[in-house]
């Protein structure tokens, strides 16, 4: 492997962007948000150019470098389908956070850096297969997501961001605990994952370790009844916050669990796959059920979210082609429509002052783009056939088949519940007639590309779902039939 | 030619919605018109000059993943060719129809533009249901099948500001989405039982499943029956039939053009559609078969018995169309899939003729759609009144006995009866008593709409008006199909069974079928049969599935299939006397307690219903399915969601969770010392505690190895 950095440039660059942003403020209005939107182009472009090099097969690109050897430190990264499709949507996500909170001017060259940094530190997790590394970039991310929640949120922020906060990092302790007795449990100290990989790890031991990796992720999914933290955080969050919780933090809990247990305890996460589908299966009805009786817009799709990552969390634990392939489609889709349902209700925000499903309505006729947005995104909330969220949904369902009728058509049930939210989103704030919100302006020419981006997104990997799933081929087999990287 | 049927709809949807801003709102609806006009069009030519031989467009790859190969592409057979005919012959007219029928509309302030919107969602429509219809495998008709319950959702919901109107739109979609539910799990099933999603593998694979026996729930299921019940639920839920009908009639909120292309001509019958096509299945899964006759017949039934009290004239029509499917499907359930489409066929004609007629009452009536308001109204509407007078004579089913002269509504119904009389006694009288029913609810609404004094508004009555020529010519169209569709196809669809069988290209199967038949015996008694089991048990894994016995795949087959055991068809036509006369004298016995009721003794129906109140009121309410299914889903429902909201959620998890997280840790800190800038202390603390724990741990155990 040669000493190519793209995949370091990935994660340096929205870091060191995020650190110019801090002092571009003073050079220029505005600066600081074309700095921002610089960097992330600036690495999706590198990426591009990874994705058109042609890799090993397995990898499309792998980087690895001693870091600190004396302490088994390296720097191993590595990118495949699975890791490439979320670090696109990461950067993607990153400019549409940029876009979107570009009329708030309150420590606007921090707010920037924050977003940047939240993205470089998601790189990293989608990157990192040195363990201690991937632990690093794991606890890195809760500190520029608990500055944007408690910085620019709404109401009672200092509480959601600090409920973030504790949930997170107390649950990120089992993931550290399960790192560090890995790679201090082999003959040389390493925390390289594929040698962790090959060694022979007790059965007993792998059900702990696996228990302390799935705390972190699955609170980060998040899973009822360890999803608590998530409707505080996103109802507070500013619309960048919510984004980029939505889109990219709550997919880093996936991205865990699709990646390290099969590859790291096989055996382990045989053991516990059944209770995983259980909680999927809970969490999917419940988060459905709750939604349908929230009020207030945000809160109803952070709900939706529970649901959905829930559906993720059974696909990953069916452990069967179908059911994986389906939650790493769901991970993306599920990544362009809650954002962009978040965007939406953030705009509409920004224009009525509030969020209560009671108040909102009638955008049918005074915002007609407004409305034709509500209408994609609420036909991928409801997973509608040509959507992506769809085609994940479907997958996961077609795939537990496999596995267990009973799981299968529990998740069914909640697409039939989902429905039920869906056209009450769409019906109180689409139709009917203007409540106190009286007339609202449409959406912006700004608002509207980021919009714009997301359809097409959704859309375009709904009816090709071929160029969604290549790219997840790889990443799919490997968690099938676990082997060790090169 | 298909592919331009297939996407003249989807471009006029397209520039319509989008581009009318543009061009006018006015060329936006020409256009659109236009585009369905001309698939309409080549739909005959594609009807008339098919020669029965199924052949596929292959528009493009979809995707290629795993053992999950499918492609997007037009299947073109008999059953599509009717479908095309139908849907696309209804929606121009409809789309014509609704330049009258939407030009003025009280539910818009005279700025605002709801037309091109109204014609957009129309040809998109329009679209899904070519989508369903032209599919060539399970999951690209799933994507029509959903799509038509989109465009339903926003049609029956187009009058927005008015809540009945969106909680209309809203139950339909709920109600659909239970039934997508069994369509869902049973094309998974299928899936996961053959390994493909396409129709041809699907029904070559059909034999087999009849021998394969699958775990679900709580027992074995024969899996032919089993995928055959899960996919007529799905088709339950399109098609409205008793437990998932009640959407139908609440969706009578949306335009009246609406209703008469979705919720009578097309959509509607998706469900029967899908029960024809897969009739290779169904042909194996007799229990499957004996549920739908059982649920067809009571909801032909029970819609024609709520049929009876309606005062609003579209739900009248509307439970008669729920009726009429039902009798579509009770043919589709005793094996005659040809006389079903018959059904469907001039059903969409006459059905779709008597919504629009209503249309044009009601557009006359400024809106008004209470019956015991109108009367008297054929002198001020002529044109309509005979509209109304053809589709009542057809769906009555008024023809001369014992020939096949008669109106479209005549020959495709007797046809069902005289099946159903072969397949199943308990359907055969429920359906005669439902003609009986049908044919006193008809001419009940002719008799309240067009005879007797003006009852309503005078102010009303004096300024009724006939309609403009854009809502007659649909009309007139659509009676000549009332009139003669029947006459003219009654060979093809129900004719001698070599007539049937070259008309839906059904190729001469019964040897080949006998031979797999003979060649599963051989293998059995060669004692083969056991390993095959194994074979197959092994490869299905854990879900708990036995392969019992090879059998051969079918063969070629055409766009229905009927299996070798099944001679309903031919028995029918031998049928006594007594049982192909009951359906007219069924007819002329509800026509004359019409004219009983309502022309001669006018106040008989007010004191039967004092008398008879309870049974009244047990129809008028339409059964209490609204209240049953209240009471045992929605309420218990809604009280979940709230209490999980307000006590398990809020209470338990989060009070638990919260009281742990800010109560503990916060303790813990201050223990620790002062937590000074706040919340960043206690995550570095977190970190912190967590480290020096583990590091105590590893020493312990010594790193473990």
């Amino acid at each position: 492997m040669g000493y190519d950095m793209e995949l370091t440039a990935l994660i340096l660059l929205p870091f060191f962007g995020g650190i110019a942003a801090l002092f571009a403020g003073r050079f220029g209005r505005d600066a600081e948000r074309w700095v921002s939107i610089a960097a992330l182009a600036l690495a999706l472009v590198i990426l591009i150019l990874a994705f058109l090099t042609p890799g090993d097969g397995r990898w499309i690109a792998f980087e690895r470098f001693d870091w600190a050897p004396s302490l088994g430190m390296q720097v191993i990264l590595a990118m495949d389908g699975l890791s490439g499709a979320l670090l696109v949507v990461s950067l993607a996500l990153g400019i549409v956070s940029v876009i979107v909170s570009w009329k708030i001017t309150e420590h606007s060259g921090l707010l920037n850096a924050a977003l940047l940094w939240t993205v470089a530190a998601s790189n990293g997790v989608f990157l990192s297969f040195d363990l201690l590394v991937f632990a690093f970039f794991w606890e890195l991310m809760l500190v520029p997501a608990f500055l944007l929640i408690s910085v620019w949120g709404h109401g009672d922020r200092e509480a959601a961001a600090l409920k973030f906060l504790v949930f997170n990092a107390v649950a990120g302790l089992g993931l550290l605990a399960a790192v560090f007795y890995l790679g201090a449990s082999g003959e040389v100290v390493t925390f390289d994952a594929f040698e962790v990989a090959e060694r022979d790890i007790p059965h007993g031991v792998q059900v702990l370790l696996l228990l302390g990796f799935a705390a972190a992720f699955l609170v980060k999914l998040p899973v009822p009844p360890l999803h608590a933290w998530l409707p505080d955080a996103h109802t507070q969050a500013p619309t960048a916050g919510s984004i980029l919780l939505a889109g990219l933090l709550l997919k880093t809990g996936a991205y865990g669990l699709f990646r390290f247990p099969p590859m790291l305890f096989p055996e382990g996460f045989a053991t516990l796959a059944p209770w995983g589908m259980v909680l999927g299966a809970f969490g999917s009805i419940y988060g459905a059920l709750l939604a349908c009786g929230q009020t207030d817009a945000k809160r109803l799709v952070a709900y939706t979210s529970v649901a959905h990552m829930s559906i993720v969390l059974m696909g990953i634990c069916g452990g069967v082609y179908f059911s994986l392939m389906g939650a790493g489609v769901e991970m993306v889709a599920h990544a362009f429509s809650a954002s962009a349902l978040f965007l939406l209700i953030g705009a509409l925000y920004d224009r009525t002052g509030t969020r209560d499903l009671r108040e909102l309505g009638g955008l049918q006729q005074s915002a007609p783009r407004f409305a034709a947005a509500f209408a994609v995104f609420f036909s991928a909330a409801l997973a509608m056939p040509g959507t992506a969220n769809f085609l994940g949904e479907a997958l996961v369902i077609t795939g537990m088949f496999q596995v267990n009728w009973i799981f299968a058509s529990i998740t069914l049930i909640s697409l039939v519940v989902s429905v039920v939210y869906a056209t009450r989103l769409f019906k109180r704030v689409v139709f009917g007639k203007a409540r106190r919100s009286g007339v609202v302006e449409d959406l912006t020419a700004r608002e509207m590309g980021p919009i714009v981006l997301l359809a097409i997104a959704t859309l375009l990997f709904g009816m090709l779902p071929q160029l969604l799933m290549g790219a997840l081929e790889g990443a799919v087999t490997a968690a099938l039939a676990p082997v060790a990287g090169p | 030619m298909a592919t331009i049927i297939l996407l003249a709809p989807l471009l006029g949807a397209l520039i319509c919605g989008f581009g009318w801003r543009l061009i006018g709102e006015r060329a936006g609806q020409v256009i659109a018109t236009a585009l369905v006009f001309l698939a309409a069009a080549l739909s005959w030519v594609i009807f008339l000059t098919h020669d029965g031989q199924m052949y596929q467009v292959v528009l493009m790859r979809w995707i290629e993943s795993g053992s999950l190969s499918t492609e997007w592409a037009i299947r073109i057979d008999r059953l599509t060719a009717i479908m095309l005919v139908v849907v696309n012959t209804v929606s121009a007219l409809v789309h014509l129809y609704s330049f009258g029928y939407m030009a003025h509309d009280d539910n818009w302030n005279h700025h605002e533009h709801y037309k091109a919107r109204f014609f957009a969602y129309l040809s998109f429509f329009t679209f899904a249901m070519l989508t369903l219809v032209t599919s060539d495998n399970l999951v690209q008709m799933f994507f029509g099948w959903e799509g038509v319950g989109v465009a339903s959702y926003l049609l029956i919901g187009f009058y927005y500001r008015k809540p009945s109107a969106n909680a209309a739109a809203i139950k339909a979609f709920v109600v659909n989405r239970v039934g997508d539910f069994g369509f869902a799990l049973g094309i998974m099933a299928l899936f996961f039982l053959v390994d493909s999603i396409r129709f041809d593998d699907v029904f070559a694979a059909a034999p087999q499943l009849a021998q394969t026996n699958v775990s679900f729930l709580w027992t074995e299921w024969n899996a032919a029956n089993l995928i055959g019940v899960l996919l007529f639920i799905g088709a339950m839920g399109k098609s409205a039939q008793l437990g998932l009908h009640t959407w139908l009639p609440d969706a009578m909120e949306g335009p009246t053009p609406v209703s008469a292309l979705i919720h009578a001509a097309t959509m509607v019958t998706a469900g029967v559609f899908l029960v024809c096509r897969m009739s290779p299945l169904y042909e194996f899964a007799p229990d499957a078969q004996t549920m739908i006759v059982v649920l067809g017949a009571t909801t032909a039934f029970f819609a024609a018995t709520v049929g009876l009290v309606q005062n609003d004239i579209k739900r009248v029509i509307a439970y008669s169309t729920c009726s009429q499917l039902g009798y579509m499907f009770v043919a589709a359930g005793v094996g005659v899939y040809s006389a079903a489409m018959f059904h469907l066929f001039t059903h969409a004609f006459f059905k779709a003729m008597l919504f629009l007629g209503a249309g044009s009452v009601i557009h006359a009536m400024h809106h008004e759609q209470d019956m015991r308001n109108y009367g008297g109204l054929w002198k001020k509407i002529p044109l309509t009144f005979a509209a109304m007078m053809i589709g009542t004579l057809a769906i009555t089913g008024v023809g001369i006995p014992l020939t096949h002269i008669g109106f479209a509504g005549f020959l495709s119904k007797d046809a069902i009866i005289e099946s159903a009389w072969v397949g199943s006694s308990y359907a055969f009288w429920l359906l005669v008593v439902a003609a009986c029913f049908t044919s006193f609810y008809s001419w009940r609404l002719i008799f309240l709409t067009f005879f007797g004094k003006p009852r309503g508004d005078h102010h009303a009555y004096d300024h009724a008006h006939e309609s403009p020529k854009s809502m007659l010519i649909p009309l007139g169209v659509l009676a000549l199909g009332a009139i003669f569709s029947g006459m003219v196809w009654y060979n093809s669809f129900f004719g001698d069974h070599d007539k049937v069988a070259s008309w839906f290209g059904i190729p001469h199967h019964e040897a080949t079928s006998h031979e797999g038949e003979s060649h599963a015996a051989a293998t059995a008694e060669h004692g083969a049969a056991p390993q095959a089991a194994d074979e197959a048990g092994a490869h299905a894994g854990g879900a708990g599935v036995e392969g019992h016995a090879e059998v051969a795949a079918l063969g070629p087959i055409g766009a229905i299939y009927i299996g070798p055991e099944n001679h309903v068809i031919d028995e029918a036509h031998h049928a006594p006397v007594w049982v192909k006369v009951s359906p007219f004298v069924a007819m002329v016995l509800g026509f004359l307690t019409a004219v009983l009721f309502y022309l001669v003794k006018p106040s008989l129906p007010a004191a039967l219903a004092r008398s008879q109140r309870p049974l009244y009121l047990f129809l008028l309410n339409k059964w209490y399915f609204d209240e049953l299914f209240d009471t045992i889903f929605v309420r218990p429902a809604r009280r979940l969601g709230h209490f999980l909201w307000k006590r398990g959620d809020g209470a338990v998890i989060d009070g638990a969770i919260n009281g742990l997280a800010l109560g503990i840790i916060p303790a813990l800190t201050r223990l620790a010392g002062r937590a000074q800038s706040g919340y960043i202390f206690h995550y570095a603390f977190a970190m912190f505690l967590g480290i020096a724990i583990l590091i105590t741990w590893m020493t312990l155990t010594g790193g473990a190895n």
